[in-house]
């Protein structure tokens, strides 16, 4: 499933995540867009701990959405600053590739 | 104006400890409380005002701790907004003093983590947190921070050194502070071999969680005998100034810092000492950039010769990165800092002759950054 920003009916500003008044018109009607990709702006490898719960690193990426808001995602695979990669939601989270 | 003045009359907190094994909360609060009002010499019925900032203090509120402390305030307040908290505290109560709503109010800040609160605490920061980034496993703060960490060095051309040198220049405050928790001397391999956390971040990057507790005194002028006369000179504040649609690199305190400066009477040149919300390096560096303390220099040099030099003196307790962060207490830590600086009570890590301090909060994790941003200018008049 890809990703749904709530978008401004008034002002057609995107927003992720969801707000109660658009940021920029301050309306209060809204309706969904689907986003399926995006640009890595920036990415992190969390390290496992020693002894701590956490097995293999996590992998996080800001993703930048064309039009659109910075999103953060957690990463399947590792991705160059500046690539494009797909968006999807799995689960509650929000997955790149 | 009323006429009422009020005086910033007294700062204590209590040591920063990693294992606080049999002490609550509110232990800790308790133990600040008399630590303020044995500085103070004030009795304990001469507090009128209380507030409070605690993560771990729940279900209890303020006023669950003025009936333990046996109060009767006729003004109370709870701040929940992290590293905002102390000094947005302070502004509440300096105003209530001034319109006479309080004559002594008692600032308290403690927390004691198990590490089951601190993990539901992380996962459930807020709304966002708890639906947005929990399910992504990305271990609370330090992942975000790190992301923003590689933004600045982009930005600004820094490598993991410069980093580093800030953080030894504040150990090198700390081994002057015994309340801090790390006081031994950090070397640059140390930094640079530390254990990684979240890239580009290590473990020297991160706040130590410690139990600990922060404690200020602001009062109506002639009602605390003796202390030295400090007193808030101008305060400002801007919170989600961009609507969280930014880089993060900046915070409100870029909007605000000319209008402090000139409320202040001052330029960013005029004072002695500054303490920034240090939960990461790179806000430190964000927070002094705003407020003008960096002006035209490049960032790599000015913390090679303001910073390291310690020619500026900047987070003088060590700030979070080496004393500890006692979780909402963190919010009064440099206040309490700046305060004792002026109060001439720093002992071995004092400023000499400290008259003016800057004092900036930041903090409350939204979803890539933080929304609260405030700052004070204090001066010790007489």
């Amino acid at each position: 499933m890809s990703v749904l920003l709530q978008t401004c009916v008034c002002c057609g500003h995107r927003h992720y995540p969801a707000m109660l008044l658009c940021a920029r018109c301050g309306r209060a009607e809204f309706t969904a867009t689907e986003a399926d990709a995006g640009e890595v702006v920036v990415t992190t490898t969390l390290r496992p701990r020693p002894n701590g719960a956490m097995e293999m690193p996590v992998m996080l990426a800001t993703v930048g959405i064309a039009g659109g808001p910075l999103v953060v995602a957690r990463l399947e695979q590792p991705a160059e600053v500046g690539s494009r990669v797909s968006l999807r939601l799995g689960g509650q989270a929000l997955w790149a590739r | 104006m009323s006429g009422r003045t009020a005086i910033i009359a007294g700062a204590t907190g209590l040591p920063y400890r990693r294992r606080a094994e049999g002490v609550s909360t509110h232990d800790l609060l308790r133990d600040a409380f008399l630590a303020l009002l044995a500085q103070s010499g004030l009795e304990r019925d001469r507090i009128d005002g209380l507030a409070v900032a605690s993560f771990t203090l729940r279900p209890d509120t303020t006023i669950d701790l003025a009936w333990r402390l046996g109060l009767r305030p006729s003004w109370i307040m709870s701040d929940s907004h992290g590293g905002a908290s102390g000094l947005n505290m302070l502004q509440h109560a300096v105003r209530a003093v001034e319109a006479g709503d309080a004559e002594a109010i008692a600032i308290l800040a403690a927390d004691r983590f198990s590490a089951e609160d601190m993990a539901v605490l992380n996962d459930n920061y807020n709304v966002n947190t708890r639906d947005n980034l929990a399910p992504l496993e990305f271990g609370g703060p330090n992942s975000l921070f790190a992301m923003l960490t590689s933004r600045m060095m982009q930005q600004d051309g820094l490598v993991r050194e410069d980093f580093g040198r800030l953080c030894i220049a504040q150990r090198e405050w700390a081994a002057g502070n015994p309340r801090a928790a790390y006081r031994d001397a950090l070397t640059m391999q140390d930094y640079l071999e530390a254990r990684p956390v979240a890239d580009p971040l290590c473990v020297f990057d991160c706040v130590p969680v410690v139990a600990g507790a922060e404690a200020v005194l602001v009062a109506r002028e002639g009602v605390v005998k003796g202390a030295p006369d400090i007193r808030l000179r101008a305060f400002r504040a801007r919170h989600n100034y961009d609507r969280h649609e930014g880089d993060g690199l900046r915070t409100g305190l870029s909007e605000v810092a000319a209008d402090l400066w000139r409320a202040a009477g001052l330029a960013p040149g005029d004072v002695d000492l500054v303490q920034c919300y240090d939960d990461y390096p790179v806000m430190v560096l964000v927070q002094l950039r705003d407020l003008g303390l960096v002006g035209d220099m490049a960032l790599r040099d000015f913390i090679a010769r303001r910073i390291a030099s310690r020619e500026l003196p900047v987070n003088t307790s060590g700030g979070q990165l080496s004393a500890g962060q006692p979780g909402a207490a963190g919010g009064l830590h440099g206040l309490v800092e700046a305060i004792c600086q002026l109060r001439h009570d720093a002992g071995a890590r004092q400023v000499t002759d400290a008259r003016r301090a800057l004092i900036s909060g930041y903090g409350m994790m939204e979803y890539r950054y933080c929304l609260c941003a405030n700052a004070a200018v204090l001066e010790r008049v007489a």
